[in-house]
């Protein structure tokens, strides 16, 4: 059964169409990779599946919720989706435990073992400090933390090693895999087809739509 | 419910973290509430203090005295007399009422004086047991003994206030002191010795002339017997009453065509030029709530700026509007809440300090005081602030766009 479906979606800034009549099915234990050139929209593509972003026509399913364009859904944010950007998005006034637990402030699921987490991605002997003062590794496995808090039903994660060297780009991948087998969705962004290759699925977007690739 | 609860209470939680770590956001916000609402409730104190120091004397006068005294002062006019006893015999007819007649000379003491110092002495002439009672010279004052016998038993015992006092030599102010002070009878002017028995409080004030000589101003209150049985001079008179019935004496009064001043119409003026004050002071607090709204928006705004990447990321990881709102607005209430116990302990403390430079530099008793109407004045500013600030502080902050600020880190 599909959890999520994108049908004939479209999105433009202004002049500059992104997505033309993109489809999409995402069934609940896929592991999808996205790839595709830079400014092709797939940054746009995530934001729109993470709830973040309004898309111009088309229709969305989210489990059985149709999603309307202009509406908040912030309690899907919430209860059922890990996002994790890629520039991190953290906020520097908090330490690291603060930021992971950031997502449980708004949710009623119950969080995972924070310690458990910590442990395997490594940064347990950071939770006690702030955000601002860690490398971009340690700042993405902090992100990544935060995603997966709450267990959620889908991972959108928005080029999650770019920055990362290959130490922890072994990390992260195995965190994502592992949250995959555990029943998770995992929805992928990268450049990096080596990453891609973890996938079940992947998909090139260009043209404003998806392309099914096959390595 | 209870799902509810908590999640207020974890926002509620959240807020003051949030407050604890930027608070170099809110330093300017801190600073310009601080300033705002010290100069609101400084302003109110100070108005305050101000009337109350203005006027607590008029006010804390007992409102049944009233003062009788000749037409035409320093013209001592027989018939005068005869009006004094018309008056006399009705007021003895008047239940509740009291009075007794008293005189007044003004005297140099030249053997207290010196090339830089000059010493005058009002004399008041009273009966021997009208201490505690009220006079009337330039204004309403009692006859308060602070020490000593409150009683005049003969005519040479006098009551004298404390600067006289503390003129008096000091191997005298050791034993039962005596003070020689001028009288005239028939035109001459003698020196005679008195016993002090007690001592008055009285004014403080020393007034320097041009000539750079201290003129000071002490009073005596010596006994009437001196005018009734040995006919000294005396430059004024009058009859002090206490009585309910101050209408109809007072109409009585007038009807003999005597000068009459009762405490009552003096409080009745010090209460309508307060009630003028107040409507000035309510004035001036609707300009000041007013810019003190506007400068809280701005301030407010210009916090929310730096804090609208924090609010994107939180509504991307799944805060809702609701969330948001609470969140700021809780932040908004502790700011102000904060930054107003900051006011109060600064106004009160500024208040002390001006209070300590009233005392040592002018030699003034000061009275703080704020009237209730003031405190829920400034009550309903700080809470009405406090909540539209919290509200406006909240709804800006939901105007943020998720995607434009978690972009823009």
């Amino acid at each position: 059964m599909n959890f999520i479906v994108l049908k004939d979606i479209f999105k433009s800034y202004g002049d500059t169409s992104v997505l033309r009549g993109l489809n999409l099915e995402i069934q609940k234990n896929d592991f999808t990779a996205i790839v595709g050139k830079s400014g092709a929209g797939k940054s746009t593509l995530m934001n729109i599946l993470g709830l973040v972003e309004y898309f111009d026509a088309g229709h969305y399913y989210f489990g059985e919720t149709e999603i309307l364009s202009g509406r908040d859904y912030s309690h899907l944010r919430s209860n059922q989706i890990g996002f994790v950007f890629q520039n991190y998005n953290l906020i520097s006034s908090l330490t690291c435990k603060e930021y992971i637990l950031l997502p449980t402030l708004y949710s009623k699921c119950p969080p995972c073992d924070v310690y458990n987490l910590a442990q395997m991605l490594d940064i347990e002997h950071l939770l006690s400090m702030p955000v601002g003062v860690l490398s971009g590794g340690e700042k993405q496995r902090i992100a990544l933390a935060r995603a997966l808090v709450l267990k959620p039903k889908v991972i959108i994660a928005d080029e999650p090693t770019g920055n990362l060297d290959k130490d922890n780009k072994n990390i992260v991948i195995r965190l994502l895999t592992h949250a995959n087998e555990d029943g998770c969705a995992v929805v992928l962004i990268t450049h990096d087809y080596y990453i891609a290759s973890n996938a079940d699925k992947i998909f090139e977007l260009r043209d404003g739509i998806l392309h099914e690739k096959y390595l | 419910m209870e799902y509810y609860m908590r999640s207020i209470y974890k926002t509620i939680k959240h807020s003051f973290l949030m407050v604890s770590r930027e608070l170099h956001t809110y330093t300017l916000l801190s600073v310009s509430i601080v300033l705002s609402f010290s100069f609101l409730l400084g302003f109110f104190v100070y108005f305050d203090s101000h009337i109350y120091n203005k006027y607590k004397e008029v006010l804390s006068l007992p409102s049944t005295i009233i003062h009788v005294s000749p037409s035409a002062l320093y013209n001592q006019n027989p018939v005068d007399h005869i009006k004094f006893q018309l008056l006399s015999d009705r007021l003895d007819r008047m239940n509740e009422t009291n009075y007794f007649s008293y005189f007044v000379s003004d005297e140099e003491l030249n053997h207290y004086s010196d090339d830089e110092n000059k010493v005058i002495v009002h004399q008041y002439f009273i009966p021997g047991d009208a201490a505690g009672s009220y006079l009337y010279s330039g204004g309403f004052k009692q006859i308060n003994v602070i020490e000593g016998s409150d009683t005049l038993v003969n005519p040479f015992e006098v009551l004298i206030d404390e600067r006289l006092f503390s003129m008096l030599p000091l191997q005298q102010t050791g034993g039962i002191p005596t003070v020689v002070l001028p009288v005239t009878i028939n035109g001459v002017t003698v020196l005679k010795e008195f016993t002090v028995v007690g001592i008055v409080s009285g004014r403080k004030e020393s007034i320097s002339t041009s000539s750079g000589v201290a003129t000071h101003y002490c009073d005596v209150y010596m006994s009437r017997d001196l005018i009734i049985d040995y006919s000294c001079n005396y430059s004024e008179m009058g009859i002090c009453i206490v009585s309910p019935y101050i209408v109809q004496i007072t109409q009585l009064v007038r009807s003999l065509g005597l000068e009459v001043i009762t405490t009552d119409y003096f409080q009745r003026q010090a209460v309508d030029q307060i009630r003028n004050q107040i409507i000035l002071k309510g004035s001036i607090v609707i300009i000041m709530f007013t810019l003190l709204g506007l400068n809280l928006y701005s301030s407010f705004s210009n916090v929310l700026k730096e804090r609208r990447y924090e609010i994107g990321v939180k509504r991307a990881v799944g805060a809702s509007k609701k969330d948001i709102i609470t969140q700021f607005f809780f932040e908004g209430i502790v700011v102000m809440g904060a930054n107003i116990c900051i006011t109060l302990l600064l106004v009160l403390n500024l208040a002390v300090i001006y209070k300590l430079i009233q005392r040592v530099f002018y030699n003034s008793q000061w009275i703080i005081n704020i009237n209730p109407h003031s405190i829920t004045l400034f009550a309903f500013c700080a809470i009405t602030l406090s909540l539209s600030s919290g509200f406006v502080f909240a709804f800006q902050s939901t105007q943020v766009e998720i995607i434009k600020y978690i972009k823009a880190e």
